[in-house]
C-alpha cells in the first residue's frame, strides 16, 4: 500500500470520528446511535494503520484479492446498521402511533356531544320536576295539617 | 338518561360528502348507541360535519392510517366501557340496519367477531376481478389454516364484543393499515369465536375508494406476509406453552 493511499485512509477514520463526536456535541445522535459508526471508523483507523491486517485475514480465509474482502466486510456491517435503523423506526412508528391515539383521546374527553348534553338535560328536568313533586306534596300535607 | 353499552367506531378520512348522511342514518334506527367518529386526520370539512351532527370526533394529529384510526375507537371504547363495538364505514357503503342485526347477533350468541359479508346473499354490489381474486386467496387461506369458513375477510363492517376490542386496543395487536385475513386467523387461533351475517353493501355515495391499481397487488403481497408471520407466532407461541 502506498504512502499516500495510507495517509488518505487515516485522514478519512479521523474525519469519520471527528464527524460522530461533532455530531453527539451537537446533541444530533445520542450516545447509543453513535456506537456503531465510531467502531466503524475506529475499523478504519485500524486498517490504515496496520495495512497488513487484511492481507493476513484474506489469506486465512481464502481470499485471493485482499481489498475484495474489505468490501464483503464493509457491506456487511453497513447491511447490520441499516437493519439496526429499520428495527428502530418501526418501533419508533409504532410508539408515535400510540401516542397520537392517546393524545386524541385525552384532546376529546372533556367535550360532550349534543346528544349527552340532551341525555344531562333530561336528567336535570327530572331532578327539577321530582324536587318540584316533593314540595308539592310538603305543602299538601303543611295545608291539611292548617286546616 | 342510561348510558349506552354499545358504540359505533367509524373511522373518517376525508369523508364531508358521506359521514353526514351516514350518521343522520345511524340515529334514524332510533336505538340507544353511541358512535365515535374517528376523524384521521382529514384535511376538509369532516370535522366540522360531524360535530353540526352533534357527534362525538376524536381527531387524531395526523393521518394514522384505517386500522390505526380504528384502534383509537377501540382505545377509546376501552377507557368508556363499553361492552360492544361495530365498526362502520363513512363512505355510505354500509347499511345502518345491519347495525341491528350485528348487535343482535353479538348479544343473544357467544360470538365474539361477528361479520357483516357481503357475499353470503347475492347483491347489487360489484367488485373487481384483482379483487374478487384477492378475496378468494385470502378465503382459502383462512380455510387452511383455520378450518373455519369466512367469505368476506376483508369487509369493514364488524361487530365486536369486549373481550376483542380490549385485546385489539393494546399496542401491537392490530395492524396499522388494514385489519384483513391476518387478524381473523389470529383471532380464529386464539380461540375467538367468528360469525357472519349477511350485509348489504352499496357503491360508494363519492370520493376514492382505498384499494386502487398498483396498491392492491402491494396489498396483497404485504397481507400473505402478514398472515406467514401470524402463523410463525402462533407456532412458537404453541412450542414455548409445550416447552413450559
Amino acid at each position: 500500500m502506498s504512502s499516500v493511499l495510507k495517509l488518505f485512509i487515516l485522514v478519512l477514520g479521523v474525519v469519520f470520528v471527528v464527524a460522530v463526536v461533532f455530531l453527539l456535541v451537537k446533541r444530533r445522535i445520542n450516545e447509543r446511535n453513535s456506537l456503531p459508526w465510531l467502531a466503524g471508523s475506529l475499523v478504519i483507523l485500524v486498517l490504515s494503520a496496520v495495512p497488513e491486517l487484511l492481507d493476513f485475514l484474506a489469506r486465512i480465509t481464502g481470499i485471493d484479492y485482499p481489498p475484495a474482502l474489505l468490501f464483503l466486510l464493509a457491506t456487511l456491517i453497513i447491511l447490520f446498521i441499516l437493519l439496526y435503523q429499520s428495527i428502530q423506526i418501526s418501533v419508533l412508528q409504532d410508539k408515535c402511533r400510540e401516542l397520537a391515539q392517546h393524545l386524541a383521546i385525552i384532546n376529546s374527553s372533556g367535550e360532550k356531544t349534543v346528544h349527552e348534553k340532551r341525555g344531562k338535560m333530561c336528567m336535570a328536568k327530572q331532578e327539577i320536576a321530582a324536587t318540584c313533586e316533593t314540595e308539592e306534596a310538603l305543602r299538601e300535607t303543611y295545608d291539611n295539617r292548617s286546616d | 338518561m342510561e348510558k349506552a353499552d354499545c358504540l359505533v367506531i367509524i373511522p373518517a378520512y376525508n369523508e364531508e360528502e358521506n359521514v353526514g348522511k351516514v350518521l343522520e342514518d345511524i340515529r334514524n334506527l332510533k336505538i340507544a348507541l353511541d358512535i365515535v367518529v374517528i376523524n384521521d386526520g382529514s384535511r376538509d370539512k369532516t370535522e366540522a360535519v360531524v360535530r353540526e351532527a352533534g357527534e362525538k370526533v376524536i381527531n387524531l394529529p395526523y393521518n394514522l392510517g384505517y386500522g390505526a384510526a380504528l384502534q383509537a375507537g377501540f382505545k377509546y371504547a376501552v377507557s368508556t366501557g363499553y361492552e360492544y363495538v361495530v365498526q362502520f364505514d363513512a363512505d355510505g357503503q354500509h347499511d345502518p340496519k345491519d347495525i341491528l342485526k350485528i348487535f343482535h347477533k353479538l348479544r343473544t350468541s357467544d360470538c365474539d367477531i361477528v361479520i357483516g359479508s357481503r357475499f353470503l346473499e347475492k347483491s347489487s354490489f360489484r367488485t373487481g376481478a384483482l379483487k374478487k381474486i384477492g378475496i378468494s386467496v385470502f378465503r382459502f387461506l383462512i380455510r387452511m389454516t383455520t378450518g373455519a369458513k369466512i367469505t368476506d375477510p376483508t369487509s369493514g363492517l364488524q361487530g365486536l364484543s369486549k373481550r376483542v376490542f380490549n385485546y385489539y386496543a393494546v399496542m401491537g395487536n392490530y395492524p396499522e393499515d388494514f385489519p384483513d385475513a391476518d387478524t381473523l386467523i389470529n383471532m380464529i387461533l386464539l380461540n375467538y369465536r367468528v360469525k357472519e351475517i349477511p350485509a348489504h353493501i352499496k357503491n360508494r355515495n363519492s370520493g376514492k375508494s382505498m384499494h386502487t391499481g398498483i396498491k392492491t397487488a402491494f396489498y396483497f403481497i404485504k397481507m400473505l406476509v402478514s398472515i406467514l408471520v401470524v402463523l410463525l407466532r402462533k407456532k412458537s407461541k404453541v412450542e414455548c406453552l409445550k416447552n413450559e
